[in-house]
């Protein structure tokens, strides 16, 4: 079964980052950021459009700079000019934007399957008598990195601390010379490097590269986030890892949960969600005044 | 240096909470603004501060300036750029951050040097926060806290420092220990602007005062004269009636009603 566990592992890291980008956003802006997931494929999509040109690793910069320009330009263009909204109608501006992006991003990829060339391609490797696609562990090795990077940075840098003081009291923040803007600006940054790095691996083995389904993918970050608690750090690296491994298993069992229906990888975590909600409406790690958004 | 010339500010579409109100804070000077409850003493610091956005409220009239340039068109953080820095009612610290790195938001605006060496400042004035410098913020006491909220403030290099009612709530002999801290600020070149409705506390840290009723400036004046003045007794010292003779003329009518922050 260490198969299993390994593509938990895997896809749990590679949704903490992405939920990891929702929850930053959400704490230095107050905004629930549903574009996000277009981040991942707009990623995704400029790096397979760009490794035959600029080999593979040039097209991950490229990509993971096209993921960060796109949240810049949302930031600044849509989001910055009515940031005294409800934060209900920002956060339904940015659904919009989602549906505008991924419509013209699936058109674009159209019916065919765009590989990235990830150079580990298809490689599958033993581990205790089970096959492994190598893009899973590479997945775990380089999420970890990145994670840790960005722990440290949220709890050293001076963005980390600004960033914190902020999501505890804007005011008071701004009393003490703090540019908030700047400071959300820097958090749709982050989540957009973080939506980048993240589309590497979602379209990699065993999937055969970037399908419009990369959609409904990374729509379960989404629950990870709300598991963990919109305003949690560490809620979202946990919330990920949830969403992942009870993918992973729900997968592994699906001739025994048939009875269940077909789909039940995608569903389940859903339904975990739904059941941490009603247990914990502030997810597990968030706060309770922000449950109340 | 900091002047404030006939401002009216209004709350949505209340009635004004402060109305033609003037004053004026001189160069290493230290002023009081006395005023019970619900008097807007709050409400012309959001004004200097320019948060009063925040609040739906409005300057409508008037002008604040600080070395001649005009406050109210500058955004909050320019303000602190110009070293003009407010400690906010309640105190209002990180408290999921550590004393630490509540000191160091406030000294984020300054270079790194400058900012480890406004630190050490505080920390020689306040050993208490030293001490507790790796705790989080929620840990501290009450009187701790103002410390750390006045050490905050200092980390970002106020030439006036405004304090919005820094006794509320703490035991008489913390009061005291905050009254010394601010004089001792003052005493190093800092301007104060402090608020109080404990006005023996305040009194005792401003040379000058202003009484803010309603909305409006009704008394001003040295704060030793002002000390001696049926009004203040009345209102703010705890005076018994008796004492000073017929009641004063603002206690007629005067409407206590507390008005809750509710954010
Ligand atoms: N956000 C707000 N919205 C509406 N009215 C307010 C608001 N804040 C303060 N007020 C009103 O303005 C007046 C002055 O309040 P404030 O400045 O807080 O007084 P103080 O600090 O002297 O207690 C009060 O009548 C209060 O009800
Ligand atoms: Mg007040």
């Amino acid at each position: 079964m260490s198969e299993t566990l390994i593509t938990g592992l895997s896809l749990g890291a590679v949704y903490a980052l992405v939920a990891l980008g929702f929850v930053v956003v959400f704490k230095a802006s107050e905004v629930l950021n549903f574009a996000h997931g277009s981040f991942v494929i707009a990623g995704a999509y400029v790096t397979a459009r760009t490794h035959e040109l600029l080999g593979f690793y040039g097209a991950v910069l490229a990509g993971i700079a096209a993921a960060a320009v796109l949240a810049l330009v949302v930031e600044r263009l849509l989001v910055r000019p009515i940031r005294d909204a409800p934060v209900i109608s920002l956060a339904i501006m940015t659904i919009g934007v989602e549906v505008i992006l991924n419509t013209e991003l699936i058109r674009r990829i159209g019916v065919d399957i765009m590989p990235l060339g990830q150079p580990w391609g298809a490689d599958a490797v033993s581990i205790l008598g089970s096959n492994v696609p190598v893009n899973r562990i590479v997945a775990v090795i380089v999420a970890v990195i990145v994670i840790g990077a960005f722990l440290l940075v949220f709890r050293f840098s001076p963005w980390g601390v600004a960033m914190r003081a902020a999501a505890e009291d804007r005011e008071t923040a701004e009393l003490l010379g703090l540019n908030l803007g700047r400071i959300s600006m820097v958090a749709w940054l982050i989540a957009g490097i973080l939506a980048g790095v993240a589309a590497i691996f979602l379209t990699g083995a065993p999937t055969p590269g970037l399908a419009p389904t990369l959609a409904a993918v990374v729509l379960r970050a989404f629950p990870a986030a709300l598991i963990g608690g919109l305003d949690s750090v560490p809620g979202a690296l946990v919330g990920g890892l949830i969403v992942g491994m009870t993918e992973a298993y729900a997968v592994a069992f699906q001739s025994e949960l048939e009875f269940l229906g077909r789909g039940i990888g995608e569903v389940m975590p859903f339904l975990v969600m739904i059941i941490v909600l009603v247990i914990r409406p502030q997810g597990l790690f968030g706060r309770k005044e922000t449950a109340r958004v | 240096m900091l002047k404030v010339s006939d401002l009216s500010v209004t709350y949505g579409n209340t009635l004004p909470a402060l109305r033609g109100v003037s004053l004026e804070v001189p160069a290493g000077g230290s002023v009081a603004l006395l005023g019970s409850n619900g008097a807007g003493k709050t409400t012309l610091l959001r004004a200097v501060s320019n948060t009063l956005r925040r609040h739906r409220g409005k300057a409508v009239s008037g002008s604040i300036t600080f070395d001649g340039e005009e406050l109210l068109r500058l955004d909050t953080a320019a303000i602190v750029g110009r070293n003009v820095v407010q400690v906010p009612e309640g105190r209002r610290i990180f408290g999921r951050l550590t004393v630490e790195e509540n000191l160091r938001v406030g000294g984020m605006r300054s270079g790194g040097r400058e900012a480890a060496r406004a630190r050490d400042h505080v920390y020689e004035l306040f050993p208490r926060l030293k001490e507790r410098r790796t705790q989080r913020g929620q840990l501290l006491s009450g009187g701790e806290q103002q410390m750390l909220a006045i050490g905050r403030a200092l980390m970002a290099g106020p030439r006036l420092l405004m304090l919005d009612e820094p006794s509320l709530g703490l035991a008489p002999k913390i009061v005291s220990q905050v009254a010394e801290v601010v004089r001792a600020i003052n005493a190093a070149g800092t301007a104060i602007l402090i608020i109080e409705q404990n006005a023996n506390m305040a009194l005792g840290v401003a040379d000058y005062a202003y009484v803010l009723e309603r909305g409006q400036v009704s008394l001003d004046g040295d704060s030793a004269r002002l000390k001696q003045t049926d009004e203040i007794k009345h209102l703010y010292l705890g005076h018994s009636s008796d004492e000073g003779g017929a009641p004063a003329p603002s206690l007629v009518g005067k409407s206590l009603g507390p008005w809750k922050e509710g954010r």
